[in-house]
């Protein structure tokens, strides 16, 4: 760690303005009037631009099938909706511009509620429906039927960086560091929102601090600092505040669901059925977008019914989070599989052992390229010590140990086309690697180098990196979906073995040997029948001439026919004090199967990053809105937005890979593991409180609040 | 962003005291909490008054009668850590580990931890509350799981405070210097209840200051700095903190025995 690394909001520019967007403070209000006067006569104010400033009137995430808004819209579907914004000198001359902006607001009624929405004509969008098999007949085969609601609260992003960018134009060229998971999607939008060629528009992000999904896109943000950099001629820095980070920029989407399992004596499933009613906020459609991916797929069930419901609300709008939709499925799924095994008496690993499938359900019955369930499952069993921990008496005195599990499936993970990666091997065998994919922290520049190392035996400090540039990088999609490992790494593979076989074929003309007959080795070429006629790769007269040599990889196809997906099962051991309601988690375990371990380290920061995630879903964090009164957001900071840190999560937390080969997934044989690694968390945790007090916790968050009131009731109850 | 103000350092607890009559003077001592209800526009300023340059303010002493004086710019971290304080009252050592986080820990001081303004996410959002002047408590009809339980009228909100209710089970006192001398004030006494005055927290006045040098009076009152604590132990005390911390309330008119469990939690946490 040298800490010089340079992230978008480090970014300091000669002649730099700052820029501060004015939101509106309603929940829902039609803006009838915006005077900027006083605003742009403040002190270093040099520009302030609203609805009313040509210019302005770009429409507003034109691709997406929500309500139709723009940049500035004459409605505010959400606290924190953009109204104006202003750029000066300081940050602090902008705020008090954006202070001093007065707009008349129509305040409008505003609904909170999913339920409520559900009733109110154009907030309800048409169901999303899913069937497979007779769910009557195989409930009517089950032995035994089991039915719950659950509730999911809205989870929040809160990224360590704040989204947001640098804009500078130069003549009518724009450059963007913006602090993104995709630049090439950013430069996209930014293109389409100016009305400018692609080619006029760079964005950069060499570096980014945390998106978790939520940084896939452009912002307002992005716009509006490239709106303000053009009217003062300057360029311009605009990063969101903590609060309206927390206030705007995505989330995970929350609501209720209902689930109902049929199974006969022996744990086998014969039906699911579920239903699911959630939200995306103003404008996102993705209310219960996958919720049910978990119901459809991860367990062998012949008779499958679900229906989602996603209704718009006055809140801010839901952006993919990390494995979208999956947690909140898997907390209703795993908990009543927990529960099958509590009323059938049987273990609840067995009874997901009872349940595999090697073939994608949802996807009609296609085989996977590997699936690694059952492994993750049995060595999670055996190292986490499950049956030990079980089987150990029960405590008698007011603090109760208990254990728990949860498994899952991830929906992507394959990755695929599009991908180019460019290798620039130089003479003297170091190597230049070009590809346009972001790391978002999760290693991706560290793996891709090691591919090329692999490949051509150059070691890692001899690589250098060029990447996330739409100016001098390739294309690449967007970091996100847990695909960016086996998306780019079998590209830049390829890359390295065009150089490869380019090197072979010069340094063929110096030995006098047929380039299939000869080996690379470090930095050596040597004959395969002969290794000791060895060549200095810088001593290859062709190579010396050509100066570098330039491989270009492309991602070829997934396999056709068949399902990538990685898998993993989480284990853990709580102690819940049944005085206080407080939960401690002793230790967590990961085993997931996402294929090749490219690297270790950052495979186990992964699976820990998850986690951590995954318990902060299940027992702290809520979005939570004055749903009564205001609509407001009411917990816009991390003293009241409370996610885990180093004292919340268990020290004892730890990953095992259930590396698996998969020849046919990509050439690296890698899956991916970013987003599995948070699905099963919080399930597991609740499986465990169950485990330790009997107690089914079916909402999120497992507070204190709630399990004392659980516990009271518990104990009304028995009285 | 923060408004503009003159920053004062003064030298002499006279000087400081006659800079603090000014009406939007704010003392600053950590910082931790002024910085953040500056920032959240809970309060202006015009004038912040650091008490950084002054002396005999810091520090854990032991009395001759077994007692400890804790000086008000005594950091939470130095309370949580200090060899007396763990011996002699480990539940007050425990009570500043449960204070937020190290680097607070480390920049806050026990005085401001008492001074600090209460927390409500309406209080401190955006919200015109009647705490700030408006005619409702939001929390009232509103999201209210972290408000307080007992008493309430006008305002639900409650004190943040984790050392607190700790000084209080000790019945530790407070000196409050002012211009017209200074005060020996309980801790029981030092807080004001919303029912009493919405507008403030406790009973420090315009231009009063907690804390100062040693001046001995009383059997439990051993002077220098802000607490003063008994030597004996307490096997009752007048206070409880419901729920989870740091959410606390203080209540001044019930005699409630202290939750051993708090202090289990405490301990398993650390």
């Amino acid at each position: 760690m040298s800490g010089t690394a340079v992230y978008p909001s480090d970014v300091r520019l000669p002649d730099m303005l700052y820029g501060a967007i004015l939101r509106s403070p309603h929940a829902h209000a039609r803006v009838r009037s915006v005077d900027t006067h006083v605003a742009e006569r403040m002190p270093g104010v040099r520009a302030v631009i609203s609805s009313d400033t040509p210019g302005t009137d770009i429409p507003w995430q034109p691709e997406s099938d929500g309500p139709a808004s723009k940049l500035f819209d004459p409605v505010c579907r959400y606290e924190g909706e953009a109204v104006a914004a202003a750029v000066a000198e300081t940050p602090y001359q902008a705020w008090d511009a954006v202070r001093a902006i007065q707009v008349g607001y129509e305040v409008l009624p505003f609904v909170s509620d999913e339920q409520q929405a559900r009733e109110t004509a154009d907030l309800a969008r048409d169901p999303s429906v899913y069937e497979r098999g007779d769910v009557g007949q195989g409930f009517a085969e089950a032995d035994l039927v089991l039915e719950r609601d659950f509730r999911v609260d809205y989870m929040l992003h809160t990224p360590l960086e704040t989204h947001g960018c640098v804009a500078r134009w130069t003549g009518d060229k724009l450059t963007v560091w913006e602090s993104t998971q995709g630049v090439y999607n950013v430069q996209r939008q930014l293109a389409g929102a100016l009305g400018l060629s692609m080619s006029h528009v760079r964005v950069i992000g060499h570096y980014v601090g945390g998106g978790f999904g939520s940084k896939l896109a452009a912002g307002k943000y992005s716009i509006i600092a490239a709106l303000l950099a053009k009217r003062t001629g300057r360029p311009v820095k605009l990063f969101l505040t903590r609060e309206e980070d927390l206030l705007c920029t995505g989330n995970r989407p929350g609501g209720t669901m209902h689930l109902k399992v049929g199974v006969r004596k022996d744990g086998t499933l014969t039906a699911l059925e579920f239903q699911a009613l959630g939200s995306g906020g103003a404008y996102s459609p993705w209310g219960t977008g996958l919720w049910d991916w978990q119901i459809r797929d991860l367990y062998r069930c012949a008779n499958v019914r679900t229906h989602g419901e996603s209704v718009y609300i006055n809140a801010g709008e839901e952006r993919p989070m990390r494995a979208p939709g999956h947690p909140q499925g898997s907390w209703a799924l795993e908990q009543m599989m927990d529960e099958v095994a509590v009323r059938l008496d049987l273990d609840p690993v067995e009874v997901r052992l009872k349940n595999l499938t090697d073939v994608s359900q949802a996807r009609g019955g296609m085989p996977y390229t590997s699936t690694g369930l059952e492994e993750c499952l049995r060595e999670g069993v055996a190292a986490f010590g499950w049956h030990e921990a079980r089987r150990r008496s029960p405590d008698d005195g007011p603090i109760v140990r208990g254990v728990g599990m949860g498994s899952c499936v991830w929906i992507a993970g394959a990755g695929g086309p599009p991908s180019t990666a460019i290798v620039k091997y130089f003479s003297d065998g170091s190597v230049n690697l070009n590809t346009g994919a972001s790391d978002i922290g999760t290693g991706t520049k560290t793996v891709m180098a090691m591919v090329v190392a692999e490949e051509l035996g150059v070691p890692l400090d001899r690589i250098q990196i060029e990447h996330a540039d739409t100016g001098t990088t390739e294309f690449a999609t967007a970091s996100g979906g847990s695909k960016t490992v086996p998306t780019e790494s079998p590209a830049v593979r390829a890359a390295a073995m065009e150089c490869r076989d380019q090197l072979l074929e010069l340094a063929a003309e110096d030995l006098e040997v047929p380039a299939s007959e000869l080996g690379l080795e470090g930095s050596e070429v040597f004959v395969l029948s002969d290794p000791s006629t060895r060549l200095e790769v810088h001593q290859i007269s062709g190579f010396r001439r050509r100066g570098t040599l330039i491989g270009v990889g492309y991602r070829g196809p997934n396999p056709e026919g068949k399902a990538v997906c990685p898998f993993g099962a989480q284990f853990c051991e709580v102690a819940v004090d049944t005085r206080t309601g407080e939960v401690e988690i002793l230790r967590f375990f990961g085993a997931h199967d996402s294929g090749r371990v490219m690297s270790r380290l950052s495979y186990d920061n992964q699976v820990c990053g998850g986690i951590t995630m995954g318990i902060g879903f299940g027992m702290m964090e809520r979005r939570v809105l004055d749903s009564q009164q205001t609509g407001k957001m009411v917990n816009r900071a991390w003293h009241e937005y409370k996610i885990p840190t180093a004292l919340d999560v268990p020290a004892d937390m730890k990953s095992l890979p259930i590396e698996l080969e998969d020849t046919e997934c990509n050439t690296t044989g890698a899956k991916g593991l970013g987003e599995p690694v948070t699905i099963p968390t919080a399930a597991a945790l609740a499986n465990a409180v169950h485990h330790a007090i009997g107690i089914r916790v079916t909402e999120t968050p497992i507070n204190p609040t709630r399990l004392l009131e659980l516990l009271a009731d518990k104990t009304t109850r028995r009285t | 962003m923060l408004p503009q103000f003159a920053y004062i350092r003064p030298r002499t607890e006279r000087e400081a005291l006659e800079q603090l009559t000014s009406p939007e003077a704010r003392i600053h001592a950590g910082g931790t909490d002024l910085l953040g209800c500056l920032r959240d526009r809970v309060f202006e300023a015009d004038k912040i008054v650091s008490l950084g340059g002054l002396d005999g303010l810091e520090g854990v002493r032991e009395s001759h009668d077994g007692g400890l004086r804790i000086g008000a710019l005594t950091s939470i971290a130095a309370v949580a850590e200090n060899a007396s304080i763990r011996v002699k009252f480990p539940g007050l050592a425990q009570a500043a580990e449960a204070v937020a986080s190290p680097q607070l820990r480390n920049q806050g001081t026990l005085g401001g931890n008492l001074c600090q303004r209460p927390r409500c996410w309406y209080f401190r959002g955006d919200f015109h509350c009647a705490k700030k002047g408006g005619d409702r408590c939001f929390a009232l009809a509103g999201e209210n799981r972290y408000h307080a339980i007992f008493g309430g009228d006008p305002c639900h909100i409650i004190h943040p405070s984790d050392t607190a209710p700790m000084l209080l089970a000790l019945r530790a006192s407070v000196r409050i210097v002012g211009p017209d001398g200074d005060r020996i004030v309980p801790l029981d006494d030092f807080f004001v209840l919303p029912e009493d005055d919405l507008y403030r927290e406790n009973t420090l006045t315009r231009g009063e200051l907690a804390g100062g040098p040693a001046q001995e009076r009383g059997r439990h009152i051993v002077g220098e700095g802000l607490c003063a604590l008994p030597s004996a132990g307490t096997e009752a005390c007048r206070f409880t903190s419901f729920g989870y911390r740091p959410y606390s309330r203080i209540l001044r008119h019930r005699v409630v025995r202290l939750m051993p469990r708090a202090v289990a939690a405490s301990e398993r946490r650390h």
